[in-house]
């Protein structure tokens, strides 16, 4: 006779809420727990291991990065090469972007003195520097750029550069060797003080 | 049944997330490919198949090939070769440079054994285990005048087989339809087997049995795929040159069938053989046989 009033108690209680039977069982804090453990170990390996589910990325290469650094020859691509001497001395001046600064630094990017058969020119400018006003894509800027021949003392790093520059942002020019860089850096000789647009312009293009 | 919507959209979430993860991601990751320019190949990889290897394909599948040879290089992990290609105006900075990067890799580099990778140009100089040891090799030998390159060398138990060069990747399979990767390696990975084995007659005897090319091949014999008939006025131009236990009885040949030429198309047709972008290793070394031939020949 007791348990019949209990049990209908029990089914009103539940009614609200719960399926007919089941009784109130709170979810463990253990449990709790160790789902957000687990799904944060997940998430750990998928961006540790996942490569940023990037198509070319396959392991055992981490990261895009690994796969774009381990390409065979790394260390021998003039244009990777410059890209480095290029953010160490040029972008201060020149920006990252090769657009300079507007009334201060002429922009390298799409410049009518980079896209040019030879470097010559951009060779001299960077090894005894530029004076006085020049002319670049119809506009007229004056200012002063040092020499950076003792900077970039390599012939190889010289030629690397240009070629940077030559080959990069919406610029195509040719590559220049390292043969180039070290027969304008013979010609300069000890020449000690910059240049100026109009001397260079009776340069001829190509190194002689 | 009072939860029923509750459960209805738990199901749904589930069903969604897999179909998201299995089937969405996958096809935006990689279902795009399409052939690329490999620039050390100068042309577009891969190449669409004939209807030959296509033929192929098909006896492929109907033979059960795939379910005892896999189509997939593995790799597990990779390692760099640091090549010195030029020593450059100061041979003396270059020899302690050696030296120093011998000591960087934990190996003693004398002074003699400097000189001598000095004088062999282009010289292997050190096999690096970890991209950070380039990396600061690199630095030494900057602004020295030398040029050092790095070249990645694959590595992993199908490659130490000679299974293939590299990994493969989705790239490799864009023909490849169905993908015939298969899951069990009762015999060889083939999925560079037209460069391995690139005779015809050797896939047509191993077809017909390949114990008598093999000695201890576990491998059954596809002779239905081949005739036994009389030598007629004279013999047949495919007919296999089988010896010893193999050889059919006098005046008889063995002669492929269509569908034996065909298959052995397509295997002669799996080939992994230049480097990709996602998959790099060092091509032009690894066959300067090659380069030296077409070299002789445009100087002819």
């Amino acid at each position: 006779m007791s348990s019949k009033p209990k049990k209908s108690k029990q089914f009103k209680k539940t009614s609200n809420d719960r399926e007919p039977g089941v009784s109130k069982a709170p979810i463990s804090v253990i449990f709790f727990v160790a789902t957000v453990l687990l799904a944060y170990w997940a998430m750990m390996e998928l961006n540790t291991r996942a490569g940023g589910f990037n198509r070319y990325v396959y392991g055992p290469y981490e990261s895009y990065k690994v796969v774009e650094a381990v390409q065979p020859g790394s260390g021998d691509d003039p244009i990777k090469r410059g890209a480095n001497i290029y953010r160490n001395v040029c972008s201060p001046c020149h920006q990252a972007s090769g657009m300079g600064a507007p009334g201060q630094f002429p922009p390298l990017a799409g410049s009518d003195w980079v896209n040019v058969e030879g470097p010559n020119r951009m060779l001299r400018i960077v090894l005894n520097g530029l004076n006085g006003p020049i002319d670049v894509n119809g506009e007229t800027w004056n200012a002063v750029m040092p020499g950076f021949g003792d900077v970039i003392a390599s012939d190889e790093d010289l030629a690397a550069v240009i070629s940077y520059v030559r080959n990069s942002w919406t610029n195509e020019a040719s590559i220049c060797t390292p043969e180039e860089a070290a027969a304008a850096r013979a010609d300069s000789g000890d020449r000690g003080r910059a240049w100026t647009a109009t001397e260079l312009l009776t340069l001829p293009l190509e190194v002689q | 049944m009072q939860k029923g919507y509750q459960l209805f959209f738990a199901i749904l979430a589930v069903m969604v997330v897999s179909w998201l993860g299995l089937v969405v991601f996958p096809q935006i990751q990689l279902g795009s490919q399409s052939t690329r320019e490999v620039k050390e190949i100068g042309r577009h990889y891969p190449t669409e198949p004939g209807s030959l290897v296509l033929n192929g394909r098909k006896v492929y599948q109907q033979a059960g090939c795939v379910a005892c040879h896999t189509q997939q290089i593995r790799q597990s992990g990779y390692a760099f070769d640091l090549v010195l290609n030029e020593v450059g105006d100061f041979p003396e900075i270059i020899t302690s440079k050696l030296i120093e990067a011998g000591k960087l890799a934990g190996i003693q580099v004398t002074n003699e054994k400097a000189q001598e990778q000095m004088a062999n140009l282009p010289s292997t100089f050190l096999e690096a285990r970890s991209f950070d040891v380039v990396q600061d090799v690199l630095k030494i030998f900057k602004d020295s005048g030398a040029t050092v390159v790095a070249d990645i060398l694959p590595l992993g138990p199908d490659i130490e087989r000679g299974w293939g060069p590299r990994q493969t990747v989705g790239l490799d399979y864009l023909y490849h339809q169905p993908l015939l990767m298969g899951q069990q390696r009762l015999g060889p990975d083939l999925a560079n087997v037209g460069v391995r084995l690139n005779d015809p007659q050797w896939h047509l005897k191993h077809l017909y049995h390949p114990r008598s090319v093999v000695t201890k091949s576990s491998m059954p014999a596809y002779t239905y795929l081949f005739d036994v008939q009389p030598i007629g006025e004279e013999p047949s131009p495919h007919a296999l040159a089988l010896e010893g236990d193999y050889a059919p009885e006098e005046g008889m040949e063995v002669v492929p069938k269509p569908e034996a030429l065909a298959l052995v198309d397509y295997l002669l047709s799996l080939k992994i053989e230049n480097p990709v972008f996602e998959a790099p290793y060092m091509f032009t070394q690894a066959e300067p046989g090659e380069a030296n031939n077409a070299k002789m020949e445009q100087a002819q």
